[in-house]
């Protein structure tokens, strides 16, 4: 039972997993929390914890890391689940539960919504020369490379 | 346990050092001086009290901490053997456990502690305003100030951080943070006469000092340093326009010298210095003047638009009016030698001449007609020819003055000519800027070669380009290139470029004054010249070149001279002092700009000699004051001086060192709370409505900055949503602290609580991790908070806090439901852990003790008392994070610890106070004298005092009436001692303040002049009177007289009162032999004192017995064999193993008890009791205990651990069976780290077996928090579960099954355990009551017993001489229970280290005649006093005077009236009520 646990353990960046007492800081901090309470870091911990494997590696939520560490800034206890996440993403790849591709798109997409924000913030401020036809076509690129 | 030492017993000194006042070290040293020791008491803050001292209720019971705590501070401050050391810290210790040699420093108050009365009339005049820690900076204080009201020692301290910049950099030592503070109270007469003590010439050099003070202001680095020259001309320009109010003609002080006269040649700002001050000390100086007015450079070498001569006429008028004379239009030379000044019988003569002349360049055509010289230009400009073209050479101030000058009288063009370039010239930044807005051309860097004329005509100034000003080593050496002459046209040329000196007075009959590079050469020091007994100052010997560095050179000069005639040493104190500077405050660093000074335009001014710069307004000085940093904290103004009415204040205090030799040690330094900056995700600083939990305790106290309304702090308004966020600084690795801080969830409740209590609307919330409520009736105050207040409970850590816009604070969390949760408050409370005080390790350092891994004082789970170091003692707060009961319970054992290292010691040390025989006064009439104190103004401000004494006076019996300045200060004290006897006085009243705080010292008083101490009645007419009708004088007086005539009324009828003193058995009894007994019996015996230890069963140990590991990986077996050992062999302790107690009587010090040993019975006499009954764990009913045998409890798992019977792939464990529901509501406390134990020691013998922990909050408090981290990384499974879903255990007949819900995953988990581990609750034991029967004491609730005081009395009963200690009390830990049992013993050494019993003398008595035998009074005493006997004609109560504490709740209860208390007899209460209605 505690073999996915320790197996994640093993990993660099997530070996302070054991130390984590539950506290919900992770989540209480966490920007795609506020977005999407089923994307909850110290439940994924928790599940880590109690071993469940497939259930974990199987999840949308291990793709939803937004990758800010506000986490493991506000972490009493030095475990970095941001890393943490990293090496789900991994070990959900090496397990056969999400294609190599999945990383590469993952990247295309915070690219392009790091696009979005940008023109989102000069369509509001009146800054730079975006207009909502110039987003629109943007995102509808983005979804194609999908 | 032992306390080994090499030096012997007899050696050793039988005094002890408590260094640290908070609770703790009050608490120890009462304990140490009322078992005969002496106790020096070394705090390093002004007072005793510590952090408690600040806190509003205390948990669980809402007492007021300060009431409670008071009355120790009265006793700590009073009590003969107890030296009180505040505000001193320890240098130094030597030497060995029994013989230590301890340096202390005494910091300077400034204040003598002997006199100070604590009339608090300085603070009121202090000007320095400066946040105040006390009320964690939510108010201000004084920096003459007393932490709080209730202070002991009861006196003022003056904070000094050192000599503020601005008046180091003065040559004069102006005092100018002094004058800031005073013109910031609008005190501009006092600023006046604090600017006239070093500088004479206020309006002079407000106007043209060279300001270095504002060169060295500290605000220059915030943003631009205060403009003090400028407020120094508004203070003098404000005094000379307002004589009346200011008293111009300063009153002089009058000298003690003799009348000799002083020669002073000239009369400049040195010669003008030298003379006041001379004057002022009683002397007859004469100013010899070679020109027609006085005032040297400043009348003739400044010009008028920047310092007008009625301002100079002004201020040396006031000099002349000290006494000083000027003799102008005679030089002294060769008409006036120096010889013949000596022969007129001056006596010492001090030449201040100056440099009366302009130095001369020797450059070509410097001598042609219309070539003029700065220095005789100046003195008169008007006489001075100039043309229309005006050249002047130079780049100083005399330079700008004379081309300024010139352009006012009506030069066309003005050019300047100056060597140095812009930035590098010497003259003042506002003059050039001035002088170049009034059209003057300055050409920089251009030296002069010649003066071209023609036909005696000037054609222009030939000139060179300047290379170079100064030489490598920054020296004056210019360098001219050659070849690049170009001529500035011009017909005048005016040379400003240097001054010298004329000589003609250097020969005297003693030889001739020696010169030195065209100054006299004069001792930098004395200002003595190569001559004996005259001095020379000033610019001729070098002063510096500013007014002020002349005025300096007056003084120092006027002190030589002093010297030279009373023929002192003229050096003695004045080489080397070292001065501390003042280092940059922190406490305001917002920006305030500077105030602009207006001053006249280019056009006004530059064709008249008006004055340029315009005075500050009084608003402007005053804003412009405001911007002062206070960077001395004091400022040294003399207001406290000039107001303190008993002259205690000494500026000039210094530090003292002492040095003691003491036999032990104990260390009780306190915490400090934890600083909130560093997590900048909570907004602490940031956000203003984020405050720290002690800011909140001040905040709902009574005497706090709001005076206990919620209001918080960014605009006053009631919040009504509250967030406390628990484990700030605390279970936080990040923030280096690690450990859980033990006291905070209690604390944190309270303060929600007593919020709610405060202000009805406001709702808390607690955000918590773990609610550690683990103390005694903790729980039930937790589910009061819930049920009753309403306060919330949200199990989230949270993230962060940030302003929300509309004003409130935006909380960030996980709710417990796993949804975002964004809160609004209002505000928001951190609950900060607690961590060593900053300068702990530092002073551990200094005591050589050791420190655990988070910087508190190391100890041993065994020896909880005894710090690395043999001899030295810590308790309290600084070998851990605690509350306060264990706090005081540490502070007990601690002293218990000394006193057994010292026992022998005992009263060798101590001393005691010998009285007079008493006069007997019984057929007396009574002849009563009443003392009115005024209490500096504290009662006179606002009631009549003396009007109060006349009234006295006519009321019957009053012989004599008088009122005092301080009726408490010690010359009072011994003059009423005088006046009882002169007139033969029987009763004496003092009116004043408490009797709170002062009865005690008055029945002292009357006590030494031959009086019984009851014949002593004090009326409170400042705190009940002139305090609360401060304004209504009339009213207030005449509920003076009233509040007086009561208490004469009373004194009528006082009578003498007396306590019959009882012999004590010197030995103890204790009952039960576990951990508790056996460490208090051993304790005791090694004090000296016998014990019986009496134990129902056929072992000692107890409980221990089955303790087999330990958290910090102690053997407990080992231990229990070595105490158990030490204890059955020493002489004078008794065992009786399978006793029983049958009966017990008597009272303390003369105890009686029956104990049983099979069929023998055996009377045992003792002075006190001890309880150590223990406890016992609950037999568990729930999941399958007894009826499945895999299921077990955690002690017979560590049985089967030790003996290695235990076998299991997977452990469940169960915590809280039995506790905190039910009838149990309260949390066994222990069982949380017994889990931790048993699961870490499962890991680590078997690591492959599984462990899962099913708790409701996991309470590993203190530094028991580092084993629940290494069980989870060890791989511990923790799953909390809700009370309403508890785990269902179920025998599958296949195994064991465990179901329990897992709240975080939302999963319910199936486990098959091999083993089910439960946590029974620890219960008391069933006969508990029958043993609290027998001693008259109460239990709690729950049945375990009941302390005197939750807070403060934690091991002592309401009933005198009998203590708890151990499970009895409550369950608790092994170090726990250690340092309770030896409180306990230290609380019994008390009685027992005496002689005598003393009992109260104001008791209560029964008229055995009226009482009826109903028993009320047996009902309502909660001391066991009163007892209904049997008497021939019926049953009477009977009240034992042992017993009785004068409560008076039975007089007050009886039906009948048959009993009345000493003290408040029916007719002293009935008197002074008709005199009240009279």
């Amino acid at each position: 039972m505690a073999k996915f646990g320790d197996d994640i353990a093993k990993r660099p960046g997530a070996e302070n997993i054991r130390k984590c007492f539950s506290c919900g800081t992770c989540t209480g901090g966490c920007p795609v929390f506020q977005v999407e309470s089923g994307y909850n870091p110290r439940k994924i911990i928790r599940m880590i914890l109690l071993g469940l494997r497939e259930e974990v590696l199987c999840s949308k939520m291990i793709w939803l890391c937004a990758r800010c560490y506000a986490c493991t800034a506000n972490c009493p206890q030095n475990v970095s689940f941001a890393d943490i996440m990293t090496v789900l993403r991994v070990m959900a790849i090496e397990a056969g539960y999400a294609s190599s591709e999945m990383m590469h798109k993952i990247e295309t997409l915070n690219l392009a919504m790091n696009e979005l924000r940008k023109d989102g913030i000069n369509l509001v401020t009146g800054a730079g020369d975006s207009t909502k036809e110039k987003i629109e076509q943007k995102i509808k690129s983005c979804l194609e490379q999908l | 346990m032992t306390t080994e030492s090499k030096i012997d017993k007899q050696e050793r000194v039988g005094a002890v050092l408590v260094v640290g006042a908070g609770i703790a070290g009050i608490q120890a040293s009462l304990d140490l001086a009322q078992s005969g020791f002496r106790v020096y008491l070394a705090e390093k803050t002004p007072s005793i009290g510590g952090v408690m001292a600040q806190l509003d209720k205390t948990f669980p019971t809402n007492d007021c901490a300060m009431c409670i705590m008071s009355p120790k501070l009265v006793d700590c401050a009073r009590h003969l053997n107890i030296d009180l050391l505040a505000y001193t810290e320890v240098e130094s210790v030597s030497g060995d456990a029994g013989d230590f040699t301890v340096t202390l420093r005494r910091k300077a108050r400034f204040i003598d502690e002997t006199r100070c009365t604590g009339c608090g009339e300085c603070a009121q005049h202090c000007p320095v305003v400066l946040p105040n820690e006390f009320d964690g900076k939510l108010s201000t204080r004084k920096a003459v100030y007393r932490p709080f009201p209730q202070a002991a020692p009861n006196v003022f301290t003056i904070e000094k951080t050192g000599v503020p910049p601005c008046r180091h950099a003065c040559p004069a030592g102006c005092n100018v943070q002094g004058y800031m503070a005073l013109v910031r109270e609008k005190k501009f007469k006092e600023a006046y006469a604090l600017i006239r003590e070093t500088v004479p010439l206020p309006a002079v050099c407000g106007r043209i000092c060279g300001q270095l003070c504002e060169e060295a202001c500290n605000r220059r680095d915030i943003e631009a340093p205060l403009q003090i020259k400028a407020i120094k001309r508004f203070v003098s320009d404000y005094c000379q326009a307002h004589p009346e109010e200011a008293g111009a003609d300063v009153k002089e002080v009058a000298g003690t010298a003799g009348n000799e006269k002083i020669a002073i040649i000239g009369s400049g700002p040195a010669g003008l210095t030298a003379a006041f001050d001379l004057a002022k000390k009683g002397y007859q100086p004469v100013i010899y003047e070679a020109l027609p007015k006085p005032g040297g450079m400043l009348r003739y070498g400044i010009p008028q638009y920047r310092l007008p001569d009625d301002i100079l006429d002004y201020e040396i008028n006031a000099i002349l009016r000290s006494g000083v004379k000027i003799q102008t239009n005679t030089p002294v030379g060769p008409d006036l030698s120096i010889d013949v000044l000596l022969e007129q019988g001056y006596k010492a003569v001090f030449v201040a001449a100056g440099f009366s002349q302009s130095r001369r360049l020797g450059l070509e055509g410097e001598d042609l007609p219309g070539v003029l010289h700065g220095v005789e230009f100046l003195r008169n400009p008007q006489a001075a020819v100039t043309g229309r073209r005006v050249i002047v050479v130079g780049g100083g101030n005399v330079a700008i003055d004379v081309a300024r000058t010139s352009k006012r009288l009506g030069a066309q063009s003005v050019t300047v000519v100056c060597l140095e370039a812009r930035s590098e010239m010497p003259s003042f930044e506002d003059e050039v800027e001035d002088a170049l807005a009034e059209g003057i051309v300055i050409r920089n860097r251009r030296g002069p070669k010649r003066v071209v004329g023609r036909n005696g005509n000037i054609l222009g100034l030939e000139t060179l380009v300047c290379e170079s000003v100064f030489d490598l080593y920054r020296r004056f050496s210019p360098k001219l290139k050659p070849d690049t002459e170009e001529l500035i046209e011009g017909d005048t040329v005016i040379f400003a470029t240097g001054q010298a000196a004329a000589f003609s007075f250097l020969e005297t009959r003693n030889g001739k004054i020696a010169v030195e590079r065209g100054m006299i050469k004069a001792d930098p020091v004395t200002l003595q010249t190569s001559v004996s007994g005259i001095f020379a100052g000033g610019d001729i010997a070098g002063a510096g070149g500013l007014a002020i560095h002349a005025i300096a050179h007056g003084h120092k000069a006027a002190i030589s001279i002093d010297r030279y005639i009373r023929g002192e040493d003229l050096f003695d104190g004045r080489q080397d002092t070292p001065v501390t500077l003042a280092p940059t405050p922190a406490r305001d660093s917002e920006e305030k700009p500077r105030i602009i000074i207006d001053r006249l335009s280019a056009e006004d001014r530059s064709s008249n000699f008006a004055e340029v710069e315009k005075c500050f307004t009084q608003e402007q000085a005053v804003a412009e004051a405001q911007r002062c940093l206070q960077c001395g904290t004091c400022s040294e103004c003399m207001q406290c001086v000039n107001s303190c009415k008993a002259l205690c204040i000494n500026h000039a205090q210094e530090e003292e060192t002492v040095q003691l030799h003491v036999g032990s040690i104990l260390v009780a330094a306190g915490f400090e709370a934890f600083d909130p900056v560093p997590l900048y995700r909570l907004g602490y600083k940031r956000y203003a409505d984020v405050i720290t939990s002690l800011q909140f305790e001040r905040i709902l106290s009574a005497s706090g900055p709001t005076a206990g309304h919620v209001q918080r702090p960014s605009d006053g308004k009631p919040p009504e949503k509250i967030a406390f966020i628990q484990c700030v600084g605390s279970r936080d690795p990040q923030c280096g602290h690690e450990y859980c801080s033990a006291v905070c969830c209690m604390y944190a409740i309270k303060e929600a609580v007593i919020a709610r209590e405060h202000l009805r609307t406001v709702e808390p919330t607690i955000f918590y991790m773990d609610l550690r409520t683990c103390g005694k009736d903790f729980e039930k105050y937790y589910e009061r908070a819930k049920n009753q207040y309403g306060v919330k409970f949200k199990r989230s850590r949270i993230a962060s806090i940030e302003q929300a816009p509309e004003g409130s604070l935006l909380v960030r969390y996980e709710s417990e439901e796993g949804a975002p949760g964004n809160e609004r408050f209002d505000l928001v409370v951190l609950s900060v852990g607690l961590e060593p005080a900053r300068d702990f390790k530092e002073l551990a350092q200094k005591l050589g003790i050791g420190l655990n891994e988070y910087g508190f004082c190391a100890v041993d789970e065994f020896s909880p008392l005894d710090t690395t170091r043999p001899g030295i003692f810590a308790c309290g707060a600084c070998s851990g994070p605690r509350d306060i009961p264990e706090t005081v319970t540490l502070a007990s054992g601690a002293s218990a610890r000394a006193g057994a290292l010292l026992a022998g010691r005992r009263n060798t040390l101590t001393k005691i106070k010998e009285y007079p025989p008493e006069v007997d006064v019984s057929n007396q009439e009574p002849r009563i004298g009443v003392f009115v104190c005024n209490c500096g103004i504290n009662i006179a401000g606002t009631v009549d005092v003396p009007a109060v004494a006349a009234y006295v006076r006519t009321l019957k019996g009053v012989v004599y009436a008088e009122d005092n300045l301080y009726t408490c200060s010690q010359d009072t004290q011994e003059k009423i001692t005088v006046l009882i006897k002169e007139k033969s006085l029987n009763r004496v009243i003092v009116a004043s303040c408490t009797p709170r705080t002062h009865e005690p010292l008055f029945r002292d008083t009357v006590r030494n002049a031959g009086l019984n101490p009851y014949l002593f009645e004090m009326a409170n007419i400042r705190d009940q009177c002139s305090w609360v009708h401060a304004g209504r004088r009339e009213d207030a007086t005449q509920k003076a007289k009233e509040l007086v005539g009561m208490a004469v009324a009373k004194a009528r009828y006082l009578e003498p009162l007396y306590s019959v003193s009882l012999p004590v058995k010197n030995s103890a009894l204790i009952i039960g032999g576990g951990l508790a007994g056996m460490t208090a019996a051993l304790n005791l015996a090694d004090q000296g004192f016998a014990v019986n230890l009496v134990e129902r069963e056929d072992r000692l140990g107890g409980n221990m017995a089955h303790l087999h590991y330990l958290l910090s990986g102690n053997d407990p077996q080992k231990k229990l064999e070595e105490i158990t050992r030490r204890l059955t062999s020493h002489e004078i302790i008794k065992v009786w193993l399978n006793t029983n107690i049958r009966d017990i009587s008597g009272f303390v010090g003369n105890f009686k008890t029956t104990i049983s040993r099979g069929s023998e019975e055996v009377v045992l006499e003792h002075g006190a009791v001890i309880v150590a009954t223990g406890a016992i764990a609950y037999k568990p009913e729930e999941y399958l205990y007894g009826a499945d045998g895999r299921v077990v409890t955690q002690q017979q798992l560590e049985e089967r651990l030790s003996h290695d019977t235990f076998a299991a792939k997977t452990v469940v464990m169960i915590q809280c069976v039995g506790s905190r529901e039910g009838e149990r509501m309260y949390c066994s406390r222990i069982c949380c780290s017994q889990a931790v134990k048993n699961a870490l020691l499962i890991k680590e013998k078997y690591s492959s077996t599984e462990v899962f922990v099913l708790y409701r909050d996991l309470r590993t408090y203190g530094f028991r928090e580092k084993y629940y981290s290494q069980a989870r990384e060890k791989g511990v499974y923790f799953i909390r579960y809700e009370s309403g879903e508890k785990p269902i255990v179920t025998d599958t007949g296949a195994g064991l099954t465990v179901e329990v819900k897992d709240i975080l995953s939302g999963s319910t988990l199936v486990i098959s355990p091999d083993v089910l581990v439960l946590a029974p609750a620890i219960i008391p034991r069933d006969d508990a009551g029958i043993v609290a029967k027998m001693l008259k004491v109460p239990l709690t609730d729950d049945r375990f017993f009941l302390e005197a005081h939750m807070k403060l009395r934690p091991v002592d009963f309401s009933v005198e001489g009998v203590f708890c200690a151990g499970l009895a009390h409550f369950p608790k830990s092994v170090d726990e229970t250690i340092a309770q049992a030896e409180a306990a013993a230290a609380r019994a050494a008390i009685i027992l280290s005496k002689s005598e019993y003393v009992p109260e003398a104001i008791v209560s008595s029964v008229h055995e005649r009226i009482c009826a035998g109903c028993g009320i009074c047996v009902s309502v005493c909660s001391y066991g006093a009163p007892e209904i006997v049997e008497t021939g004609s019926g049953k009477v109560s009977r009240i034992n005077k042992a017993l009785c504490k004068g409560c008076g709740a039975c007089a007050m209860a009886c039906p009948s009236s048959a009993v009345e208390q000493y003290g408040f007899k029916v007719r002293q209460m009935s008197d002074m009520i008709f005199a009240a209605l009279e």
